[in-house]
């Protein structure tokens, strides 16, 4: 008796990205990262399918003469702000708010490019092993604190502390598994007072990619380590100050004055943590909310009869597919492999899985990260599997575990995936496990692992994210994340020639060639990369999705 | 009755010892590892065992243990790994929210249930009867995401009245504790009339009839204060069952309560968290029991403490 | 239905004949007709689960990507859901789920709890406060970290989900019970018992048990309800049934993700859950009142 009211449902607040399509006839087009129309003709009860103009509207709103009820932008996001330390945060909202507050050398702007910042311009040696930053003038902090080249030399002395522990330490020296250490980074010094230089112990291409997570503290309190409470007060160069920090509820923040760049128009931003996805429509209906991320994929007729709301679908970074153990007897065949992507039809996954706000796979890497090389789909082709599988002596199919996390929306797809399968007599056993439960199961080592196949997704800003950690052969677990346990050495070497190399124009050269290699073996099943879903008030312009997060530092609120 | 209460106040510390150890044992036992969860997915084996080092998760449990239970003897019932909160930093906001809301839930329900359940022991088999019967199956069945859900589109969406959730103002409790309440009205309701029925046919009930005492004294005074027992046995379940949360009321309300806490910190593999937090649920339970008790000898003097 | 003075008085009057009791019994139960139609909607439910499997229009796993969330029409008579499977199939299918995993839970739980919460009342002192400290620790637990647990020691699947339900219902049955036999302990008719010399086994059993039935009744037909819910908060969260066997709560579940645009989703399991609640539970009160001996 006392359970019926604890209707405890873990992940019930999971992003409801339910498909919407009903009675359609044709295969919808999934979507390029710009724009595609669909024509849903025929049946009388086909609902639409997620669509984008040419300026990645789902809805635009028809009512644009609203009036916000005050200077304030709040933000409702899915999940909790975890952390207000920019040395130690990691979760994607914490580094949302950290984007208002503090300032990087460089950051990306929505297409995915690297965009000065509290640097102005930055050169990089021909041994690609010196990193050299302008910083602008006249950047300070609230206390008046000069942004220099000392305070970024300072910012690092304190990030490698050991006493501080701080996760930003990574991005210097790595923790080997034996308990050494490797030293990435061994001296950042003040060239002059406006110039800060990181050398390099050898080329490390994703560098620029930390350098873009690297939040410059006021050198005054980054010097006090842990004693400092962020939550309590923020201590950036950026526009906006931490005004309060409520876990698990919101997180205010302020115009703050003398910010060196052009200030930005809205005098207060929100972020409210909103679980339910229905919840989130609801408040950007009653103006409770300024902007709504994600937007659940089911709601556009909601959005779009409301009239006064945009909702918006951009390109990400994150690529969904299944790892396949390829020391399973069955998957150390290329032949089952490939059949097996031939028989998942990707633009019905789309379909069901994202209402077709996704794009198919035609890589590893997701179309935006860049060094994206676009590979030959496997098109959906049961014939064709099934002869592959009878080639390889398999047209009985097999028996298969399929493990991945138990949230609503990851045990749906595994459900698709088992579905596809099926056609080709693979028999999938669906295992779904809390997150935490999965995190130790896929760290087992290749002699005593369990997995056989994974369902899962990734997204990294960088090529090497994806390719290193996922499919280099020594990023086996518990190292990396290499649980299709494939080991190529020529994708290997492929990879660490990009890594190495001098010009963007040379790495993507070999980023190219390791996707084709990874793209023809199969460690995987390719599926697909969804989109960022948002929606705002219309009364706010001008939104944008970077890789740190909702962007509106160069909105206008109509008040 | 004094005595009883001490009593039962002493027996109290060695359970929670055994609460504690067990609660310890769980959460611990169960596979995931907080290490890796602070770490994350880039972390290296070297970076996790730094931190587990840092958390002193390295060391047996025994000495885990007895760190973790003299630190909650000094007040210090440890640190968040989620968040590097303390644990009372991270609970006390929550407290008042959830004492709010549960109070808030049981009064509306116990009031409407107890209402529902008394008018249909009167008419029994009558068809008010049968509509309170199915409007306490309806509280039960039906899903309080769904409740909450359209509650929130009629009062917040359409009418503008409350707000789609938060507890800022008195108004953002009014929906939650709708929806909270409204399984608990439903048992209510149930056992109150099951209870009155059993009652009113008691003989104390003819002789008090026979006496020619009004009928609505009848009911209230003798055959409802025999069936509080029941009533007041329930009820403490479930406003023990409120404070523990109701996770989805909360997610679809966007209260920062005890319920979404407890779930998010197992999913972390929060481990001081969740210790703390099932330490509080279980003396709450004890005490609200307690109290069930004591009013079970101060209404029915006919009870006997042993 | 009839009053309570009419039914007396009719009993009353066919007292002095010698009746089959069983006969008697049924005769007096189909007076209730609520409690009639009840016990009609279970049967008709078990039958539902014994062959609804073979009487599904369509396979209650066969997808259509074509047909996904499509409200209800004369093809899908309750709709499709998000892999476009016909829910009315289901539903049907999935009773046998169900009900067996709420049924099986109830009676487990039901029973342990019973016989905790008559040794507790009943002799009191230390065994009372063990056992009841012990259900408040089980209170204290809140399910899902014991979903956890269980998961983790004996692995997912359904009869987890019957060990966790069943886990959840002992420690209240134990609470209601024994609150029940607080009571009945102080009635006349115990004392006499004890004072004329019964064991205390046969005290407890023969004489108090039955004063605890009523609200052992009521208290069942709720839980098997409550049973079916929590099962379905199980699966919701990932310890239930396989992903790819129908169950009734975990399709009420996975509704509440489309409600916005497939209500029916949520709406139709929801329906059947409430009529089968309400089955139970118009069946458990006729049941009591045949049974009440004062009420006859």
């Amino acid at each position: 008796m006392a359970n019926i009211s604890k209707n405890v449902s873990r992940r019930g607040f999971v992003a409801a990205a339910g498909a919407t399509v009903a009675g359609l006839g044709l295969a919808g087009c999934a979507g390029n990262s710009d724009s595609t129309t669909d024509t849903t003709t025929g049946s009388a009860d086909s609902t639409e399918l997620i669509t984008t103009d040419k300026d990645g509207f789902v809805v635009r709103a028809e009512q644009t003469d609203g009036k916000a009820p005050a200077n304030e932008c709040i933000i409702a996001l899915e999940g909790a702000i975890q952390d207000t330390n920019p040395m130690t945060c990691s979760d994607g909202n914490s580094v949302n708010v950290m984007y208002y507050i503090y300032d990087t050398l460089v950051c990306w702007d929505s297409n995915f490019e690297l965009q000065p910042a509290a640097a102005d311009s930055w050169e990089i040696s021909e041994d690609a092993c010196t990193y050299t930053f302008h910083i602008r003038d006249g950047i300070t902090f609230e206390d008046g604190t000069p942004f220099d080249a000392a305070c970024v030399v300072t910012n690092y002395q304190a990030a490698i502390d050991p006493a501080n522990n701080w996760r930003r330490r990574r991005m210097f020296i790595r923790t080997l598994d034996d308990d050494t250490e490797e030293v990435r980074v061994d001296n950042v010094y003040a060239v002059d007072e406006m110039t800060v230089a990181f050398h390099l112990v050898k080329p490390y291409s994703p560098f620029m990619n930390s350098v873009s997570q690297f939040s410059i503290v006021n050198p005054t309190v980054v010097v006090q380590g842990n004693n400092y409470d962020y939550s309590k007060g923020s201590a950036g160069s950026g526009p906006y100050r931490l005004v309060e920090y409520a876990q698990g509820d919101h997180t205010s923040l302020e115009l703050r004055e003398g910010y060196w760049g052009e200030e930005p128009a809205i005098e207060k931003i929100t972020f409210r943590e909103v679980p339910e996805a229905g919840s989130r429509i609801a408040m950007l209906q009653t103006g409770e909310a300024t902007v709504v991320y994600p937007t659940p994929s089911d709601q556009v007729e909601t959005i779009r009869s409301a009239g006064d709301i945009n909702m918006c679908s951009t390109p990400s970074n994150i690529m969904r597919y299944v790892t396949l153990n390829n020391d399973v007897e069955a998957l150390s065949d290329v032949r089952v492999r490939q059949a097996m992507n031939y028989a998942i039809d990707k633009d019905a996954y789309i379909r069901v899985m994202f209402s077709g706000a996704a794009t198919e796979a035609t890589s590893v890497l997701p179309t935006i990260v860049p060094g994206y090389a676009k590979q030959e789909p496997y098109k959906f082709d049961l014939e064709k599997a099934k002869s592959l599988m009878e080639e390889a002596g398999y047209a009985d199919g097999f028996d298969i575990n399929l493990i991945g996390d138990n949230s609503t929306q990851e045990t749906k797809g595994m459900t698709f995936v088992m579905q596809q399968l099926a056609q080709i007599n693979i028999n999938v056993n669906v295992q779904p496990n809390e997150p935490a439960t999965n995190a130790e199961i896929t760290a087992e080592p290749e002699d005593t692992t369990t997995v056989q196949m994974w369902y899962v997704n990734w997204s990294q800003s960088d090529a090497d994210g994806f390719l290193r950690s996922l499919l280099y052969s020594t990023s086996l677990p518990p190292i990396g994340y290499n649980t299709a346990f494939w080991k190529n050495a020529d994708f290997d070497e492929q990879v660490d020639a990009g890594n190495a190399a001098a010009t963007v124009d040379e790495q993507n050269e070999h980023y190219a060639e390791a996707q084709s290699i990874a793209w023809e073996a199969c460690p995987w099943l390719f599926l697909a990369s969804d989109n960022y879903l948002y929606s705002y008030k219309s009364y706010l312009s001008d939104v944008k999705m970077i890789p740190n997060g909702i962007d509106v530092m160069h909105s206008t609120l109509n008040v | 009755m004094g005595k009883y209460i001490v009593k039962r106040v002493l027996s109290m510390i060695p359970l929670l010892f055994v609460v504690s150890v067990i609660v310890f044992m769980f959460i611990h036992l169960i596979p995931g590892d907080p290490a890796r969860q602070i770490a994350g997915v880039d972390a290296t084996i070297g970076e996790i065992d730094n931190i587990r080092r840092q958390l002193g998760l390295d060391r047996p449990l025994v000495e885990q243990y007895v760190t973790w239970i003299t630190g909650i003897f000094h007040g210090d019932f440890g640190i968040s790994y989620s968040n590097n909160m303390t644990v009372a930093e991270l609970l006390i906001p929550r407290f008042p929210i959830t004492i709010y809301l549960t109070i808030c839930s049981i009064t509306w329900s116990a009031l409407i249930g107890i209402a529902i359940g008394v008018i249909a022991s009167i008419n029994r088999g009558k068809t008010l009867d049968l509509v309170g019967m199915v409007i306490a199956i309806a509280g039960i069945s039906l899903p309080n995401f769904w409740l909450g859900l359209q509650l929130m589109q009629i009062f917040a969406v359409d009418l503008r009245l409350l707000p789609t959730g938060g507890v800022n103002t008195w108004q953002g409790y009014i929906l939650p504790s709708v929806s909270m309440g409204a399984g608990i009205m439903a048992i209510l309701a149930r056992v109150t009339r099951s209870s009155m029925i059993e009652n009113l046919n008691k003989d104390y009930i003819r002789t008090a009839r026979a006496k020619g005492l009004p009928e609505p004294r009848v009911i209230m005074r003798h055959a409802f204060k025999n069936s509080a027992i029941d009533i007041i046995t329930v009820t403490a379940l479930q406003i023990g069952a409120l404070i523990a949360g109701s996770v989805v009321v909360e997610s679809v309300f966007s209260i920062p309560g005890m319920g979404r806490l407890l779930v998010d910190s197992i999913g972390f593999r929060d481990y001081e968290v969740v210790q703390a937090l099932i330490l509080f649920f279980s003396v709450e339970y004890m005490v609200i029991n307690l109290l069930a008790d004591v009013l079970y000898g101060i209404i029915n003097p006919r009870v006997r403490y042993e | 239905m009839s009053e309570t003075t009419t039914s007396q008085t009719a009993s009353a009057e066919a007292l002095p004949k010698a009746q089959n009791p069983a006969k008697q019994f049924i005769k007096k139960f189909t007076q209730r007709k609520s409690a009639v139609a009840g016990l009609a909607f279970i049967i008709f439910i078990l039958i539902i689960a014994v062959i609804g499997p073979s009487i599904t229009p369509y396979n209650p796993n066969a997808y259509d990507y074509n047909a996904l969330l499509a409200g209800p029409s004369p093809q899908h008579i309750w709709g499709t859901d998000e892999f476009g499977r016909d829910v009315f199939s289901r539903i049907l299918a999935g009773a046998q789920l169900s009900l067996g995993t709420a049924l099986t839970a109830s009676v487990i739980g039901t029973a342990a709890g019973v016989v905790l919460g008559l040794i507790a009342g009943f002799f009191g002192g230390i065994v009372d406060s063990f056992i009841m400290r012990v259900c408040d620790v089980m209170f204290a637990f809140p399910g899902i970290l014991l979903a956890i647990a269980i998961v983790a020691i004996i692995g997912p699947g359904i009869t987890n989900v019957m060990i966790g339900v069943a886990v959840f219902t002992v420690p209240s049955f134990a609470r209601i019970i024994r609150g029940a036999v607080l009571e009945v302990k102080s009635e006349l008719y115990v004392e006499v018992a004890q004072s004329i010399g019964c064991s205390r086994l046969r005290t407890m059993f023969v004489h108090v048990f039955p004063g605890t039935l009523q609200a052992l009744i009521v208290n069942f037909s709720m839980n098997v309800g409550g049973a079916i819910l929590s099962a379905s908060s199980l699966s919701f969260l990932g310890f239930g049934a396989s992903v790819t066997q129908a169950e009734w709560g975990a399709i009420l579940s996975q509704g509440r993700n489309y409600l916005a645009t497939a209500p029916h989703l949520v709406f139709f399991p929801g329906l059947v859950i409430f009529l089968t609640v309400l089955a139970f539970n118009l069946f458990g009160d006729g049941l009591r009142d045949t049974l009440d001996p004062k009420l006859n």
